[in-house]
């Protein structure tokens, strides 16, 4: 069954002369647990498409269906608790909350839910983004790829069923780079989690199982394979 | 942490140099609200108390009740002590002797003197058979405590032993009018003497004798007294009763129209505080919010519902007030000692009994419960903002993306750091009517405001020729010549003594058409004349140089009903004397009118050569400071059997004055600094909102000084607006309110153009808005380019 399913969705800045059309009837599909690079030259359109995946911008029209839910018929206060529990995000720039310790921001999402944060699933987390030594550091305290390992954690904490990674490696060096990329694949793979991920890097698209491309605002589907 | 709020108290500690301002706003706000507050409760507190005092403690008195009535109010649960009072012959014309000069009766019962009045001596008892004597009694009986006096009436003799003598007197304010008194204040050669109501009964009625009765009543400290008299006046529909005013308006239960027009004024003043605190607190939490756009998008993003967001920002505020209040509360109790210790030591007169040191619990719960109350209001406008930021915002770093700039900067004629300021002022309309419209609201509140002051100065004029004494001629007595006043200049205490002749209705022909054929002349002496231009009553193209001495001029009151001018002639006894100038209003009037009579004023020379004559009709006595009671006393003695006496000292009392213009100046000054703080936050706001494109503009090489220069030049597009705007909308106010508070009652004030008060809250302005530059200015310029543009 498909995840994610986009239905024609186009988005237009502005009006008449100067409209912007950032998007153009695009449509595909993703499969649960499917890891998926969307790549692209600049302004090309490609965080616009992020960010209605993420129901973070209303499209001019089409649909965005997540789990067989149309994420745009539901209300504000809907929508807010749906992307708490389904999607998580992970940014360029990591947005960590800088007086917060690391397992402090990595729970703050299930706090927002009124939960209480599965001890275990934590530890488990801290293990494998091997943050266990430096749960008690703030953010300002970690190096790049330590805080964006944070940063992947606390979208991971909720077990969003879609994972939205807007170039999260664009911040780190090569190595850090290939261990984040490591890391999220390792979760796509053990918590059966899709992940979109926008990254301009062409060897890490190389390494997910689907590559999208977007040009001026038209998505081509290459469709490759997971090179293993 | 078990809750995402408790990010709250975390990032207060981290934030904090950046809270600093918003914690500023609630400490001023709290400390604004407990030290009015507390303020107001020590002046009522002290203004009771000396009611209390000088008028007694009572709250009504009532006529025209049967024992039986006043028995049942006396039992009443919440009524604390009764007294009956009742007097006569003040108007020495019953035959009641003692040792051959006149008597005023008195009868009070045990209350009246224990409870209810101040001015009997503790240790002096009031049986039957004793007695308590006005003070003069001494001098014109010779009598001490101890003595025996006896009470000549046309029934027989009576025997009473003198206990003591009054001390003080009693001066209280009631519907009627104030100045009341119980405290047999005698005239000339007349004593007074308190009795026991029933002694005084059995006398009243031995020799067929009534007097008019009057219950006092002073009710408990805790009852509801506007209950209770609403009960009694429903009880006793025929009785007459009288409230003691101010002790009546302090418990709130006053009936008397005047107070009751307070009353919502007090509320308007309370309401107004609350409001600056709201506006206040609300911009700089407005401020707080707009630096931290991206912070409340990601917080969106992971999962925060504009609930949440609204909760948080409510929390967060709540979190200040933790250390907020406390501080601000102290820091009102502390500046309300101050001031308290100010008005006592240094104002005076009735505030000579302020508590010092004192903690008005009013003061400190209302700054607690107003702080609170106005953060919750003041958190909701920016909270609702937070809660409106677009997740996008965490993803691209500003608030307004995806918006288009309509605005388009202009560098031809200006820099292009300029061009580019002014035009961020002015691209979006709303955004520069808002921050015009904050600072036009400050311009016309100052304006609006500045006009008490000049009502307080026309209400409680303060000028020079205030006396505290003053000698008339008495009825068919003889005009008192300037030797006594020589006299009097001389003597102990004596500041100033100045004398005026009167002479009324003299027959004169005018040079213009004036619907009257005679005129007053009065006479000022040369000190006199040198207040005039000082106290500002002379009109506009007067020359009084030319009024001193014998040189034909003198002066006119101006009446709107009075045609003439300056450089007309009047003609009066065969002479021909010319205007040289106009007073601006009549000092011998209540209302400043002279009602059509043509009124004149000359020099003493220039008056005798009128009139003949030179004596005075009137002599005016001002004390230096420190001058005692017996200084005065022996004035009164010089001129008794002279002329009449009247003693001024309470009525001329500063004090009231000194504390409404505190009130009124630190009302003005609480405005001026809200205008400081709301242009700080206002701009300090408008800058962080374009933090990326700042940042972005030093990228491609702005340099810091030109960064200042493109704030400032925003700062001063919405600056000249608000001006424009404030002084559009302040002038004709403040013109509205001069009409409808001044003109109206004192006519012959017109309005002028407040150049003061605008120069003031204009520079204010400008100031303002140089010290907003400032701060954000530096903020940018310090911060690395790469943090402004992708700025959390």
């Amino acid at each position: 069954m498909d995840l994610l399913e986009v239905q024609s969705i186009s988005k237009t800045y502005g009006s008449g002369e100067t409209a912007v059309h950032a998007l153009k009837q695009v449509s595909f599909s993703v499969p649960k647990g499917e890891f998926v690079a969307i790549v692209g030259e600049s302004g090309s359109g490609k965080s616009t498409l992020l960010n209605m995946l993420g129901a973070l911008d209303c499209p001019t029209s089409g649909k965005v269906l997540i789990d067989g839910k149309d994420i745009f018929s539901m209300k504000e206060e809907a929508l807010t608790v749906f992307r708490r529990r389904n999607i998580g995000f992970i940014f360029q720039a990591f947005n960590l909350i800088p007086e917060l310790t690391v397992e402090q921001n990595i729970i703050f999402p299930v706090l927002l839910d009124y939960q209480k944060p599965n001890k275990k699933y934590l530890e488990e987390l801290l293990t494998v983004l091997n943050l266990k030594e430096r749960r008690s550091h703030l953010p300002g305290q970690l190096s790049g790829g330590q805080q964006q390992r944070v940063a992947i954690g606390r979208a991971l904490i909720t077990r969003p069923s879609l994972i939205l990674a807007d170039e999260p490696t664009g911040n780190l060096d090569t190595q850090n780079s290939s261990e984040v990329i490591a890391m999220l694949k390792e979760a796509s793979r053990k918590y059966e989690q899709t992940i979109i991920m926008i990254t301009h890097n062409g060897s890490i698209a190389q390494t997910t199982d689907r590559i999208l491309r977007v040009s001026d605002g038209i998505l081509t589907d290459f469709g490759r394979g997971r090179q293993e | 942490m078990r809750s995402y709020l408790g990010l709250i108290p975390i990032s207060a500690k981290v934030r904090r140099r950046q809270n600093r301002m918003t914690l500023l706003c609630i400490i001023f706000a709290v400390f604004l609200v407990t030290s009015i507050f507390s303020m107001a409760d020590m002046l009522i507190r002290s203004e009771t108390a000396s009611v209390r005092e000088k008028g007694g403690n009572w709250h009504i008195h009532i006529e025209g009740l049967t024992e039986a009535e006043a028995a049942a109010i006396a039992n009443r649960s919440d009524v604390a002590a009764v007294s009956w009072y009742d007097t006569v012959n003040i108007d020495k014309s019953r035959d009641y002797f003692i040792g051959g000069i006149p008597v005023v009766l008195g009868g009070v019962d045990d209350a009246f003197r224990t409870e209810i009045m101040t001015y009997f001596p503790n240790e002096a008892g009031l049986q039957e058979g004793e007695v308590i004597l006005t003070p003069n009694a001494r001098h014109f009986l010779g009598a001490e405590e101890g003595d025996s006096v006896t009470l000549d009436t046309p029934a027989g003799s009576y025997v009473l032993r003198v206990t003591g003598f009054r001390s003080g007197s009693s001066r209280y304010a009631t519907d009627s009018g104030t100045g009341e008194t119980t405290a047999l204040l005698v005239k000339g050669e007349q004593v007074g003497a308190f009795l026991n109501i029933a002694a005084f009964r059995r006398i009243l009625n031995e020799n067929q004798d009534v007097g008019n009765p009057v219950f006092y009543v002073q009710f408990d400290e805790r009852a509801n007294i506007k209950r209770a008299l609403t009960e009694i006046r429903g009880q006793f529909p025929d009785a007459k009763i009288e409230e003691n005013l101010i002790l009546l308006a302090a418990a709130g239960a006053s009936e008397n129209p005047t107070v009751k027009r307070i009353y919502p004024l007090v509320a308007a003043v309370c309401l107004l505080v609350l409001l600056a605190g709201v506006l206040m607190i609300s911009g700089s939490l407005n401020s707080t919010v707009a630096q931290r756009i991206q912070f409340f998008g990601m917080m969106r993003c992971i999962g925060m519902s504009k609930r949440q967001i609204i909760r948080f920002v409510r929390l967060e505020a709540l979190n200040w007030c933790k250390t907020a209040i406390p501080a601000g509360v102290l820091l009102g109790i502390v500046v309300s000692w101050g001031l308290c210790a100010f008005m006592r030591y240094f104002v005076g007169g009735e505030f000579t009994k302020m508590v010092v040191g004192g903690v008005s619990v009013i003061g400190v719960c209302s700054g607690a419960v107003v702080g609170i109350l106005t953060v919750l209001i003041a958190a909701g406008s920016p909270a609702r903002k937070a809660a409106a930021v677009s997740p996008v915002a965490a993803v691209s770093g500003n608030a307004d993306t995806g918006k288009i700039r309509r605005g388009r900067a202009n560098p031809r004629f200006l820099n292009v750091e300029t061009a580019l300021g002014v035009s961020h002022a002015v691209s979006s309309k709303k955004g520069l009517l808002l921050m015009a419209g904050s600072f036009a609201l400050s311009i016309i509140l100052f304006l609006c405001f500045s006009v008490l002051v000049e009502v307080l100065g026309c209400v409680m004029p303060t000028k020079s020729y205030g006396s505290d004494l003053s000698l008339s001629v008495s009825e068919d007595g003889e005009l008192i010549p300037h030797d006594l006043v020589n006299l009097l200049r001389q003597m102990p205490g004596v500041k100033n003594a100045f004398g005026r002749s009167c002479a009324f209705a003299v027959p004169a022909t005018f040079s213009v058409d004036v619907p009257r054929d005679h005129v007053d002349v009065i006479s000022y002496d040369e000190i006199q004349l040198d207040w005039i231009p000082g106290d500002g009553d002379l009109r506009a193209g007067g020359d009084l140089g030319k009024v001193y001495g014998d040189q034909g001029c003198v002066l006119s009151i101006w009446d709107k009903d009075v045609p003439l001018q300056v450089g007309d002639q009047v003609t009066l006894n065969g002479v021909t004397v010319e205007i040289a100038g106009q007073m601006t209003f009549n000092p011998f009037s209540n209302n400043g009118q002279t009602g059509g009579d043509v009124i004149l004023i000359c020099s003493e020379e220039t008056f005798a050569r009128l009139t003949g004559g030179d004596d005075y009709r009137i002599v005016d006595i001002q004390m230096a400071r420190g001058a005692s009671d017996e200084d005065v006393e022996a004035i009164h003695e010089l001129v008794t059997g002279t002329c009449d006496f009247t003693d001024r000292r309470e009525e001329g009392d500063l004090s009231t004055v000194i504390a409404f213009r505190l009130f009124i100046y630190g009302f003005l000054a609480i405005i001026a600094l809200i205008t400081v703080l709301n242009i700080v936050n206002s701009i300090s706001m408008s800058v962080s909102a374009k933090t990326r494109q700042y940042g972005a503009m030093r990228a491609v090489g702005m340099e810091g000084r030109q960064l200042t220069k493109m704030i400032a030049a925003e700062a001063a597009a919405y600056a000249v607006t608000g001006c424009i705007i404030g002084c559009g909308c302040g002038l004709p106010l403040n013109r509205l309110l001069y009409g409808r508070l001044i003109t109206k009652n004192f006519p012959y004030y017109m309005w002028r153009m407040p150049v003061g008060a605008l120069l003031v809250i204009l520079l204010f302005v400008f100031a303002a808005t140089i010290a907003a530059v400032y701060g954000p200015s530096k903020r940018m310029c310090r911060m690395e380019i790469k943090e402004t543009i992708n700025e959390l």
